[in-house]
């Protein structure tokens, strides 16, 4: 497939530089160690290159990615006023909670019936080189309109939506302050923020990556049978290669139904039931899987591909025919799948941190207090009425702060990385705290009149 | 690192029913010890637990959180994880029922953050496919307070522990005397949870309160599976278990706690140890 965009420097990331290698090479790679891991080698080195992530997110020319132009991209992505009826964002299918899909096979339409296909995750939706499941759209700008107009999805009108945010000063504003060259709200800009806003969605190193950069201890020995399996008799590499585990290819991997997919795009019977290969990256959050939800958990998938793959003469090519698998080499298998996941649910730095306000006055003195390794540092504190008390979550998992009175009840509710809680105290009195996740978590505050 | 109080009494009637040359080797300061005993030692056999003879499988220990009591062999292990993870999703879903979403997260999370880990060899060792994928995407829809997702992936949990509960039941020659030992270690840790949440006659801790009750109720659902078998067994003795659940459940009258403490840390423990004087007649 040619590549029409050129690709640049923009966001420099973590990892090894892969920046501007063609996926094609990354797959004859894949074949060739493929055959030698078939043949009972296993060149570590190889896969490492093959799987390490890229220094740099390509950023496609006329469309700078900018942090204004993202921050206007996150907050239109939840605004249901480019829907039809003002009630459905993005975010309503691409929740940021889950990862950015649903969590359900397909979402309700506006006709009360099931769309026609699984929301994707929009992690890594940068590397892609077409988009939607069938891959009818060239570029994340083109499909950021798409949705949008849908009748059964956002069913909306750009034009009334561009009337509706120019009327609105704070969005104008940012609309200014992201496109100062072009400074008003239009369809293109509209687009361009939320396609800036997607290319910053970038799963963070998991694992994997960890064993990529070198680290041989990094996996266990069942996710290094299931990484094995991977790459050798499996084949499952055949297709999810590269660093975000998708040749961006479409195959038809023999589910049931009727779904013509890319088929229909291209007007090739041969290509019927074809679908994009998806990222493996952050599934562990994503259930349920493949292009119709059918399948609901990855030991799913993993039977699915060993014993139900539908033979039919669209059938990938790519796809390895009656694998033999036994119980434990696909738990490994899925061990090897969890590994490409974050250990808690990833949150993208160009959203907002959220600050969750429980009482108090946000002007008041503050005192700060940490959660890093499912600890409140410090342990005590001590405050005077009025004053607020800041709880950051600088740790890398979920926290939740809560006092179960007597003088108090408040709950926080989900406590993401770099979310702040922050509690007033008007009553003098010793509070106590707790993670409501992580009970052994404790915090005394003590405020003096 | 929790400690875990022995109620008096109870060692007691452990002792009692320990064999006569154990009794005479306790010293008082391994008494005394025994009355207070770190949550990870094994420092009391319950007689119950003596020669059990399950599945020859290694016995398993815990590491830091929930289910932390003791070395137990790997079926009542597993069994104890399983009846602990479905306490959490029990009280959980009552808290979603309520929409108390908020409530309901922490239920969702200690699953995979507290118990999933010490079970890992267990599964194995059993046959049992993993399944903390699975707990993490149900987790996802709770802190999502997406319903039907919720509800989608609350039903693909339930089919991975159904399995993991068959297969470990597949192997106990009594099974309804290995469902009572399943319960009596589950109440031990409600008992344990119920403890931590209990302070100067008031909830003070809500979530151990609602473990507590999600695990207690597990127990009364565990107990109702095999009632039939164990009523023809011994009708009396069933009854008596039926009493001291019932007066377990009413310490916990509704999901969120009531603003008075029903029963104090040790009547929750005596309560438990009325159900455990029943279990030899189950053997």
């Amino acid at each position: 497939m040619p590549r029409t965009r050129r690709f640049e420097p923009g966001l420099r990331l973590a990892g090894l530089a892969l920046a501007g290698l063609g996926l094609a090479g990354l797959c004859l790679g894949a074949f060739s160690a493929s055959v030698r891991a078939g043949s009972g080698t296993f060149d570590a080195d190889h896969w490492r290159r093959v799987f390490a992530r890229p220094e740099y997110a390509p950023m496609p020319t006329g469309n700078a990615t900018t942090p204004e132009k993202v921050a206007l991209g996150a907050m239109l992505f939840e605004d249901p006023r480019l829907s039809g009826d003002g009630t459905v964002s993005c975010a309503t299918c691409h929740q940021a909670e889950l990862s950015f899909t649903d969590g359900v096979p397909r979402h309700e339409g506006h006709d009360g019936q099931p769309l026609d296909r699984r929301t994707p995750s929009l992690w890594n939706t940068a590397w892609g080189l077409s988009w939607f499941w069938d891959g009818r759209a060239a570029g994340l700008e083109a499909q950021a309109a798409e949705p949008i107009l849908n009748k059964r999805e956002m069913a909306g009108d750009v034009r009334r939506a561009v009337e509706i945010l120019a009327a609105d000063a704070s969005a104008s504003r940012s609309f200014a302050r992201a496109f100062p060259e072009d400074p008003t709200v239009t369809r293109d800009n509209i687009l361009k923020a939320l396609a800036a806003f997607q290319r910053t969605l970038v799963s963070p190193e998991t694992k994997f990556d960890r064993w990529v950069k070198g680290n041989d201890d990094a996996l266990d020995q069942d996710e290094m049978a299931g990484f094995r399996l991977f790459v050798g008799r499996a084949r499952c590499v055949s297709c999810h290669t590269g660093w975000r585990f998708t040749d961006e290819a479409f195959h038809d991997i023999g589910l049931p139904g009727t779904d013509p997919g890319r088929g229909a795009v291209l007007g090739l019977k041969e290509v019927d039931n074809a679908f994009k290969t998806p990222s493996l990256r952050e599934r562990v959050w994503t259930a349920p899987y493949t292009h119709d939800g059918s399948l609901t958990t990855l030991e799913d998938v993993v039977d699915h591909y060993a014993d139900r793959v539908i033979e039919r003469p669209t059938v990938s090519a790519d796809l390895p025919r009656r694998i033999e698998l036994n119980a434990t080499e696909r738990a490994q298998l899925v061990a090897f799948l969890s590994t490409l996941s974050s250990e808690d649910p990833p949150r993208p730095a160009s959203l907002p941190a959220r600050t969750i306000a429980l009482g108090g006055d946000a002007q008041a003195a503050t005192t700060f207090v940490g959660q890093k390794n499912r600890r409140f540092t410090p342990g005590a504190v001590l405050l005077k009425v009025g004053e607020v008390l800041r709880i950051v979550n600088d740790d890398t998992r979920v926290h939740n702060v809560r006092i179960d009175g007597p003088g108090m009840s408040v709950n926080s509710d989900a406590q993401n990385p770099g979310d702040t809680v922050t509690v007033g105290f008007d009553q003098p009195g010793r509070y106590d705290a707790i993670c409501g996740v992580h009970p052994e978590m404790r915090l005394t505050v003590q405020v003096e009149p | 690192m929790k400690r875990r109080k022995i109620w008096t009494n109870l060692s007691t009637a452990v002792l009692i029913a320990t064999p006569a040359a154990t009794q005479a080797a306790a010293s008082p300061a391994q008494l005394a010890f025994a009355i207070e005993a770190r949550a990870d030692e094994c420092l009391v056999q319950l007689a119950q637990h003596q020669g059990h003879g399950g599945a020859a499988m290694p016995a398993t220990r815990d590491g830091e959180g929930e289910g932390g009591a003791a070395e137990l062999p790997a079926s009542l292990h597993l069994a104890r994880g399983i009846a602990m993870i479905r306490g959490h999703l029990l009280i959980g879903g009552e808290l979603i029922e309520a929409g108390r979403w908020k409530e309901a997260l922490p239920h969702f999370l200690h699953p995979e953050e507290e118990i999933y880990a010490s079970l890992r060899n267990d599964l194995k060792a059993y046959g049992v496919g993993p399944f903390q994928t699975t707990l993490k995407a149900l987790s996802q829809t709770v802190k999502a307070k997406n319903k039907e997702a919720y509800a989608r992936a609350r039903a693909t949990l339930e089919e991975r522990l159904a399995a993991a509960e068959s297969a470990v039941l597949a192997k106990e020659e009594n099974k309804p005397y290995f469902v009572l030992e399943t319960a009596l270690e589950t109440l031990q840790q409600a008992s344990d949870e119920y403890e931590e949440a209990v302070e100067n006659g008031r909830i003070a801790n809500v979530v151990e309160y609602q473990d507590a009750r999600g695990f207690v109720y597990e127990v009364d659902r565990l107990v109702g599976a095999v009632a039939d078998a164990l009523a023809a067994k011994d009708a009396e003795a069933m009854k008596a278990l039926r009493a001291s659940l019932s007066d377990l459940k009413a310490t916990f009258p509704t999901p969120m706690p009531p603003q008075k403490a029903v029963k104090d840390a040790g009547e929750f423990l005596s309560a438990v140890s009325k159900f455990e004087l029943q279990l030899g007649k189950f053997r």
